[in-house]
């Protein structure tokens, strides 16, 4: 009966960690919102790109901090360094922003991206702090989108 | 609408499949139960699996088990080889956050911004690198801006950081467009922070520097 059951366990492991693209996201952990994964930055005319906020089941955002961001999106419109993937961290009175070191996608069709995490983000968290991912088109010809977005994940 | 002349039937037809089934899945949990009994380790290495086939044993689910285990090994080696390329950040509670802990919380993250400002002022220029990652940084801002209250003032650049300049012509046009200036410098690759002055330190137009911290990994654009 334990071998069924650590059959199972292991079978959702293996299914969350390698089946990641496509998938619901697990829960728990920090990751961002079901249902409103992402929507598009824009300031006046200016397009620029997505603003992914993060959640946590719990108020501990920091239970999950140290683990990587995986981007887990559909991008069909691609150009040469099209899309930026970033972990971002504004304070909750508004008046600092930083971001970690943003990666880059490289590949059009389904894309699973490995971005550094909230721990590399530069400057001090706090409890009650925003916490997003920004993706942010920087090709020469700005018109590369998302097409479809599964959603980012933080593991540890 | 017909009518079911013989119910006690129709109950059995109905519970028939359902005694069935429980029977079954008791049968199959004594089974796995007693495959468990015979061996005390959890652990199920292949030679083990193979020992029980020749007992005549089902051993296709341990078969399945220690492949599953080999691919979670796998997974595991490869999850260890992502870098975390800085320090954690200072973990802070701050609970119910008022007036004075909102005051105190601009002028740390200032200090802290002020600290990475020097650092860049301080450090020596390295002009193939800081040139075309000037280049860089004013082309972003020279993207469309319309509808914007932000203006682009210039760029310093050293050996692996950067200070941006922007203004805005209030505190409240600033705080609304803070996160617009981490996405013009995303292109960059490199972290980058802002903090606003504390709110009794300014009044009117508000004159920021962006610090770009780029890793040597980071190739300049």
């Amino acid at each position: 009966m334990r071998q069924l059951c650590a059959a199972l366990v292991l079978l959702c492991g293996v299914v969350t960690l390698s089946g990641r693209a496509n998938a619901d996201w697990p829960s728990g952990g920090i990751r961002t919102v079901p249902g409103q994964w992402c929507h598009t930055g824009s300031v006046g005319q200016t397009y620029v790109g997505y603003e992914c906020p993060f959640m946590s089941d719990s108020a501990d955002y920091f239970a999950a901090d140290s683990g990587t961001l995986y981007a887990d999106f559909v991008q069909i419109h691609f150009s040469n360094n099209s899309l930026v993937v970033s972990a971002c961290r504004q304070s909750w009175e508004g008046g600092s922003v930083a971001c970690g070191n943003g990666m880059t996608s490289t590949t059009n069709g389904d894309v699973d991206l490995q971005v550094s995490g909230f721990a590399t983000v530069p400057g001090t968290a706090e409890i009650y702090d925003y916490f997003f991912a920004e993706i942010v088109p920087a090709g020469p010809d700005g018109g590369d989108a998302i097409d479809t977005m599964y959603g980012i994940g933080c593991e540890n | 609408m017909s009518v079911d002349r013989y119910p006690a039937r129709s109950i059995v037809r109905m519970v028939a499949p359902l005694v069935l089934g429980l029977v079954g899945g008791l049968v199959v949990v004594r089974f796995h139960e007693r495959s468990s009994q015979s061996s005390p380790s959890t652990e199920v290495p292949v030679a083990s699996a193979e020992t029980d086939r020749e007992r005549g044993m089902v051993s296709a689910d341990r078969l399945r088990l220690a492949a599953l285990e080999r691919q979670m090994s796998a997974l595991g080696t490869a999850n260890e080889r992502v870098p975390h390329a800085a320090p954690r950040p200072e973990r802070v509670a701050a609970d119910h956050p008022g007036p004075e802990e909102r005051a105190k919380r601009i002028k740390a993250d200032y200090d802290y911004h002020q600290k990475l400002l020097a650092d860049n002022a301080n450090a020596a220029r390295n002009d193939a690198w800081a040139t075309p990652m000037e280049a860089t940084v004013t082309k972003a801002f020279g993207k469309a801006l319309s509808g914007t209250k932000l203006t682009f003032d210039g760029v310093d650049c050293r050996s692996r950081s950067c200070a941006v300049n922007v203004s805005w012509p209030s505190r409240q046009a600033a705080n609304s467009e803070l996160r617009l200036v981490m996405s013009l410098l995303a292109g960059t690759r490199c972290s980058r922070e802002v903090a606003l002055p504390p709110e009794d330190q300014t009044t009117g137009p508000m004159h920021v520097s962006v610090v770009v911290q780029c890793s040597t990994e980071t190739p300049s654009m």
